[in-house]
């Protein structure tokens, strides 16, 4: 009505809003620019010779891709084991948390006993401790139980997340308290109101964690560097960097191992990309 | 819906029987030695402002909670210690409490799939209950694609469906619109005589428990007040707490002073009609009930059962509909507020003191202005008097 009375204004307001629109877009590609330049460079380094890649100005637009650094990462750099070995640690160690997390959350939510807060608690300050600091002694325990260089050595430490149990409790609590009294008249013990109703509630939760775990597990280096020694049970990221000792002159094999390296959390993100928006902004919606 | 429709109407009401129940959550007492008895396919509401214990009361029947001392009985078993799903009771809570990832047909099987009732039957059941609550349509919707209104209805097929031997409603119509509030009530009367159910309804809303108990249980602080019939409530609460909590407004309760009636002090006057009320003429009266502004003089049975206790100082209650604004009065009064609801006006007057008096006219009869002064008595009949101590009824 106000438009058609006051067609000037009513333009105006149209125009003022299409190039605020127009100037959000320009920051956001901008941004995207930004974090998507290393990425794109990686790639295209990848597809070059070490020549092309040393030369200046630097060609952003491969012309004449060449694949080899690919297969040689894989021949040369024994990528294919590192990648192997870095899939069973990255999956096992996220179900792991994702079940261990799960219960955890699930009892400190929802579960009367003894010592819940003091527990709790405990749970929590395992955050504030930085991993150098038990990186020693917990390397001690691995050699003491005999399973230096071992999946085990790589896996057992992180089959429990203080992390993951924070997050699942804290989504846990914010659901309505009648649910769980309206499951128990309904006939539903603890085990059954978990599956059939907390976790069906949390899948953004669960899978913004999920997400979250495998990228902290997969991209481990430190601690699989202390406690393994041998090919045969390293994980890729220490793969990548003994890539990096012996092709110093092919740059573009390390960069193809890098390439190779990511691929499998790019897949991840793509997937559950929508998951984990979800699960981060949670909170924030529900309001 | 008649009674003979459909399968709902199985009776398997069973009482419930609260005995010497207490409890308390760390320091704080919720319940005081409660004993209440429900018979089999009552339907009593559990009356009270809010932290009286009401909800309390449910959550102890329904064995969410058990209690510190006393003995639960859901048709005569010992119900202490038994777990909620084994006691047979169905909940409907205040926030519906609805699976919000599970359609409504799903939401309403909940209690069936926990209990192993094959497809077929559960699809019978389903259908036969939500045909009953009117929600047939809406079975593949998830509790966030419809009204509140009808999520209520499908919290209460949920508890339907399965059958329970008792009801337990937590203010189920408190987050409804008043409109719908008093359809639903209705419906729920209505669903109650088709049953045959038990059904504890707990509410802080005196109109509910009016209309829709069989009988009220009003509560205050963790302790049962008075159990009785709407009407008995009404006309004769046990206690001041239950006069000033019933009623709407409320009865008026004022405290006043037992001053007895010597010869002179009454003028001699010929008895008129007006001689029924009470603050307008005394003919009669042993004893008068001083208060800021005045004082009631008090005959009859009421005068002489405050004569016998020997009581210096006594409790009035009387209801607003039982005050009159009348020039003979006895108590000097100025009006305050004019609330006016189109069938009647609520006259509030304030006493000397600042004790505030609510009088009820029709809308048809003369109302006095904010601000003027006005005499008022109260209707001798409908006095009601209380223990200055205890606070408990004074019977004649």
């Amino acid at each position: 009505m106000a438009a058609e009375s006051h067609p000037g204004y009513g333009m105006r307001s149209h125009r003022s809003t299409l190039l605020r629109r127009l100037l959000r877009y320009v920051l956001l590609v901008a941004t995207a620019l930004v974090v998507a330049f290393p990425i794109y460079i990686t790639v295209v380094n990848a597809l070059l010779t070490p020549q092309q890649i040393a030369a200046r100005p630097p060609t952003l637009f491969p012309l004449h891709p060449h694949w080899g650094a690919f297969a040689s990462a894989f021949s040369t750099g024994h990528l294919g084991i590192f990648l192997r070995n870095s899939l069973i640690v990255t999956v096992t160690i996220t179900l792991a948390e994702l079940v261990t997390s799960a219960l955890a959350g699930y009892a400190f939510a929802f579960v009367r006993f003894p010592f819940r807060r003091t527990v709790f608690f405990l749970c929590i300050a395992t955050l504030m401790i930085p991993m150098e600091v038990t990186l020693v002694p917990n390397r001690e325990t691995i050699v003491a139980l005999g399973w230096f260089n071992s999946f085990p050595a790589l896996i057992v430490p992180f089959l429990a997340s203080g992390f993951g149990t924070f997050l699942f409790r804290q989504a846990f609590l914010g659901m309505p308290g009648d649910l769980r009294d309206a499951a128990a008249l309904d006939g539903y013990g603890h085990w059954r109101f978990m599956t059939r109703v907390v976790l069906p509630m949390n899948r953004p939760v669960i899978g913004a964690f999920a997400v979250f775990a495998f990228l902290s597990a997969w991209n481990q280096y430190l601690w699989p560097l202390v406690v393994t020694e041998t090919n045969g049970v390293r994980t890729v990221q220490i793969g990548l960097r003994q890539l990096q000792a012996l092709s110093i002159d092919q740059t573009n094999i390390i960069f193809a191992g890098t390439v190779l390296a990511a691929l499998p959390i790019f897949v991840i993100l793509v997937v559950f990309q929508k998951q984990l928006v979800r699960g981060l902004t949670a909170g924030a919606l529900k309001g | 819906m008649s009674a003979g429709e459909g399968g709902l109407d199985v009776p398997r009401a069973a009482g419930v029987e609260l005995e010497g129940v207490t409890k308390s959550f760390g320091p704080n007492l919720a319940l005081d030695g409660l004993s209440l008895d429900v018979p089999a396919g009552e339907f009593l509401v559990l009356l009270g402002p809010s932290g009286c214990g009401k909800t309390t009361v449910l959550r102890l029947v329904a064995g969410l909670e058990e209690p510190t001392r006393g003995v639960v009985r859901i048709g005569d078993q010992v119900m202490n210690g038994v777990d909620p799903k084994e006691r047979d009771v169905a909940m409907v809570f205040q926030s519906y409490a609805l699976y919000p990832h599970l359609s409504v047909r799903r939401n309403i099987e909940f209690p069936l799939r926990s209990r192993h009732v094959d497809a077929r039957e559960r699809m019978r059941l389903v259908a036969e209950v939500s045909s009953a609550l009117q929600i047939g349509s809406l079975l593949d919707r998830k509790p966030a694609e419809i009204s509140g209104g009808q999520r209520q209805r499908v919290a209460l097929a949920r508890a339907i469906v399965r059958r329970p031997r008792v009801f337990l409603m937590d203010e189920p119509l408190s987050n409804l619109d008043a409109q719908l509030r008093v359809e639903m009530r209705a419906e729920l009367v209505e669903l109650h005589q088709r049953l045959g159910s038990t059904i504890l309804y707990v509410t802080h809303d005196q109109v509910e428990a009016m209309t829709m108990g069989d009988r009220i249980a009003i509560m205050n602080h963790g302790v049962l007040q008075q159990v009785d019939t709407p009407e008995k409530v009404h006309d004769r609460p046990a206690n001041a707490f239950v006069a000033g909590f019933i009623g709407s407004p409320p009865m008026n309760i004022l405290a006043g002073v037992v001053e007895p009636v010597t010869g002179d002090t009454a003028p001699a006057r010929s008895p008129t009609p007006a001689d029924r009320s009470v603050g307008g003429t005394d003919a009669g009266a042993l004893v008068s009930v001083g208060m800021p502004g005045g004082s009631i003089p008090l005959g009859g049975p009421l005068a002489e059962a405050v004569l016998s206790r020997g009581l210096a100082s006594v409790i009035v209650g009387v209801r607003p509909e039982h005050v009159s604004i009348d020039p003979a009065g006895s108590l000097a009064a100025s009006v305050t507020l004019v609330e006016s609801l189109g069938h009647e006006r609520h006259v509030v007057c304030r006493l000397e003191a600042g004790q505030l008096v609510v009088a009820r006219l029709a809308a048809r009869e003369a109302v006095p202005r904010t601000g003027e002064r006005v005499s008022l008595s109260f209707s001798a009949e409908h006095l009601q008097l209380f223990e200055p101590d205890t606070e408990a009824r004074i019977d004649v």
